[in-house]
């Protein structure tokens, strides 16, 4: 399991934190939480998603929890990957390095739309949640992080 | 033209099969390429996880023979000090050790159980070793741990039953971080879920494990009786 999915979650984990010692605990982290709760991993349609997002979890927590002034890298040095297609580049470069100014639901859902690119649908299927609340959400994030993205149409609320 | 997003691309580039990503960049030249440079980024240079991680799988491995051994030294202990007590003209070989300063070829123990050193008590079922990450490198303690300034230490906790325990380093400025939060936990060996990092102006202190009551105990008392204690020193 660590060798197939071990270095694309370590490079998650420097991304979102730009601390190598931060990274490392978060990895750590995550083991631990494997090894608490790894069964929930064999139900996961997606092992890989699963994983990302225990990471994800892992390093936000470290980042918010702040005990230690992190050393930021710059992005360049923790990003040889790069965006990937469809996802805009000056976006997601905003939110990684800003992560810290936002709210804890605000980091996971920044995460999801402009680093990992999920349409607003994806990210709120994935959240359990409206999709109108996830444009809301969206729209707050944009203006915290000033980003002059082209918003996404707004949705109105459908009766149920 | 709409893309799958990042997590789905580098999911095919692993190996799995979401729904409809294979066709997409059977046909999408971006697609391949970000798969593509996902696969290199694979083959790339790791960092030094990984023997961490292997600590925790090396240890759950080694966790049926290390449960022997917690259940033979206990007794190879008890027996010596019978054999103590029986003979009271001779010294006790704890007691009448000297306090060398400790060094790491002294007390780093590759796997198995060490005699106690002095500051060092062990309780019950109950056994305490710490990682000290320096430079990459890493050394076992089961004595006091020489410090400096940027290592890592990280608590390997042995049980040989299911116990509830609470693990902190108190340090002598009277500063207190909890590495193994309170809970329950199954006999075998468990690494802490924190680990603590030395500052830049570090003080001594003292690790301990044990019971969380005596353990908030000492921390207002600085009085560690009934529990494993390792002591940190730092370095000249």
């Amino acid at each position: 399991m660590y060798r197939r999915y071990g270095p694309m979650l370590e490079r998650r984990c420097r991304l979102l934190l730009r601390d190598d010692t931060l990274a490392e605990d978060a990895m750590q982290e995550l083991v631990a939480v494997l090894l608490r709760r790894g069964e929930t991993l064999r139900e996961a349609e997606s092992p890989y998603r699963w994983l990302c997002r225990a990471a994800e979890r892992a390093s936000l927590d470290l980042l918010r929890r702040g005990r230690r002034v992190r050393d930021a890298l710059p992005l360049e040095d923790v990003d040889a990957l790069g965006p990937a297609p469809g996802v805009d580049a000056e976006a997601r470069r905003a939110v990684l390095e800003s992560l810290e100014r936002l709210e804890p639901d605000e980091q996971h859902l920044a995460v999801m739309l402009f680093v990992d690119g999920l349409t607003q649908s994806e990210a709120a299927e994935e959240l359990g949640v409206s999709r109108v609340t996830v444009n809301k959400r969206a729209s707050q994030i944009r203006l915290q992080l000033r980003l002059g993205l082209a918003a996404e149409p707004s949705v109105q609320e459908v009766p149920s | 033209m709409s893309h799958p997003n990042a997590i789905t691309l580098e999911a095919l580039a692993l190996g799995e099969s979401p729904a409809g990503a294979a066709d997409h960049v059977a046909t999408c030249e971006a697609c391949r390429a970000y798969v593509e440079r996902v696969r290199t980024e694979m083959d790339a240079p790791r960092s030094n996880v990984v023997p961490l991680v292997g600590r925790v799988e090396g240890a759950a491995r080694r966790r049926r023979s290390r449960a022997f051994a917690t259940v033979a030294v206990p007794f190879a202990i008890a027996a010596s000090l019978l054999l103590v007590l029986k003979r009271p003209e001779a010294p006790a070989p704890i007691a009448s050790t000297p306090s060398a300063p400790p060094s790491a070829s002294a007390t780093e123990e590759p796997l198995a159980m060490a005699a106690p050193e002095p500051g060092t008590r062990f309780k019950g079922g109950l056994s305490l070793a710490v990682v000290r990450e320096r430079g990459g490198d890493q050394t076992r303690f089961t004595g006091a741990v020489p410090v400096r300034s940027g290592d890592r230490l990280r608590l390997e906790v042995a049980l040989d039953r299911t116990e509830a325990i609470l693990a902190a380093v108190l340090g002598d400025d009277g500063s207190w971080l909890e590495l193994m939060a309170e809970g329950a936990r199954d006999a075998g060996t468990h690494l802490s879920e924190r680990s603590a990092r030395v500052d830049a102006s570090p003080t001594g202190g003292v690790i301990v494990v044990g019971r969380a009551e005596d353990v908030r105990r000492a921390r207002a008392t600085r009085d560690t009786r009934g529990l494993t204690t390792i002591r940190i020193e730092v370095e000249p």
